[in-house]
């Protein structure tokens, strides 16, 4: 191998690792995000707590008990307003961490990955 | 319920914490939108604050300044500014056991003057159900690197709580928490040793730590909850934060896990990120300040 190839691979190396650590930096920062308190409750707002409590807002349901993260008994008085944010909290952060890993894949050198926006 | 941040600061002979104080109180109103903050120091600190800084700005920054008296203690801790310097200075930054009676506040979020924070999701502890929250786990910004004195106080010891960030009500409960954390501070190598603890010197964490367990019923029973973002972020002191950009922006040079001594770049937007490479943090201080003011 000569000494340029060597360095190319070294300079790839360097970029994946960079790559590889700005796409954790975006994964954990929307994990944070996907986070919402509300009533003294906090509750990770997953596809799993849309669905569910999708289903009792489709059946008519105006208030219900959530258990939160921390296993609290926390009473939603507004189911509908409820789902309407935790569904806005998911696809902003979901949005944001496609559109901010899009614009990293066009980036093809290091300095570029972490360039401010 | 009156609500807001306590931020504690102490100089040593070359870590101005009062500067970094006043840059994240800074970014602490902008991104959080909080303005009741309360920073707790001594004389010496502020004195420096005052030759360093314009008067307005100290008094737009703080709500109160309490000033309390710093004793001379024989705890020294290793300070890195990256792999290339190495200090042994005092840290006397040990009486956050006393936030429960300094604090003006029914509520109290309390933060290290080197978790920068960039973004309002700690926002999220006001008018919580639980009295008292503290996270126990913080990841590396650098995603391959772990620490396990981060796990765990010891090898076989009882779980890290990080006092880096914390949040209480004021209550009968937290009262005798924090009272426990006063005798943890006064009997501490009673402690130390009783808890495996290897380091000599006195860490808010390790002292939160034996608090939480003890709190918890000496056992890993999870009564004292996470804040609502159940993890922190940090970078070591091995790393470098060598720009604020913009607002909300950090930019990091993070070493390597198997070159010491060699980094890769990363950018942070919006996220909270507990910087420990202090003297990183001062140099950036002015520029903060600039910026967010």
């Amino acid at each position: 191998m000569t000494d340029d190839r060597l360095h190319k691979a070294l300079e790839f190396a360097n970029y994946r690792q960079t790559f590889f650590n700005q796409k954790q930096i975006l994964k954990n920062k929307s994990e944070a995000l996907l986070s919402y308190s509300t009533q003294g409750g906090t509750f990770k707002v997953t596809q799993e707590l849309i669905a569910f409590v999708g289903t009792f807002v489709q059946q008519d349901y105006n208030e219900m008990v959530l258990l939160d993260v921390n296993e609290n008994p926390i009473k939603i008085d507004d189911l509908k307003a409820f789902l309407t944010e935790i569904v806005s909290r998911y696809f902003e952060v979901t949005n944001d961490y496609h559109k901010q890993y899009s614009e990293m894949q066009t980036k093809r050198r290091t300095a570029k990955l972490v360039e401010p926006a | 319920m009156s609500q807001g941040i306590v931020l504690f600061a102490h100089n040593n002979t070359e870590i101005d914490y009062g500067s970094v104080a006043i840059a994240n109180a800074t970014m602490i109103k902008h991104h959080m939108g909080v303005n009741s903050i309360t920073l707790i120091t001594d004389e010496g600190t502020v004195r420096h604050m005052n030759n360093t800084w314009d008067k307005n700005i100290i008094d737009s920054t703080f709500e109160n300044i309490k000033v309390v008296k710093r004793r001379r203690i024989d705890n020294n801790k290793r300070y890195r500014d990256t792999r290339h310097t190495v200090n042994l200075l005092p840290f006397y930054n040990i009486n956050r056991s006393t936030v429960y009676t300094e604090t003006p506040y029914d509520e109290t979020l309390v933060i290290d003057v080197d978790y920068l924070i960039c973004n309002d999701s700690l926002n999220a502890v006001w008018n919580h159900k639980e009295n008292l929250l503290i996270n126990k786990h913080s990841r590396d910004l650098l995603a391959d690197r772990h620490d396990r004195a981060f796990d765990r106080v010891d090898d076989f010891g009882i779980d890290f709580y990080w006092a880096t960030a914390f949040y209480f009500r004021k209550s009968a409960e937290t009262e005798i928490f924090f009272n426990l954390l006063e005798a943890i501070k006064a009997n501490y190598p009673y402690f130390k040793t009783l808890y495996g603890i290897s380091s000599y010197n006195f860490r808010n964490d390790h002292a939160f730590s034996i608090a939480v367990h003890m709190f918890n019923g000496y056992a890993n029973s999870g009564l004292v909850k996470p804040l609502p973002v159940d993890f922190l972020q940090h970078t070591l002191d091995y790393d470098e934060l060598y720009d604020v950009s913009s607002k909300g922006s950090l930019s990091f040079l993070l070493e390597k896990v198997r070159e010491h001594g060699k980094f890769i770049p990363a950018r942070t937007d919006g996220v909270n990120v507990h910087v420990m490479n202090k003297y990183s943090i001062v140099r950036q201080s002015k520029k903060i300040v600039e910026m967010y003011s």
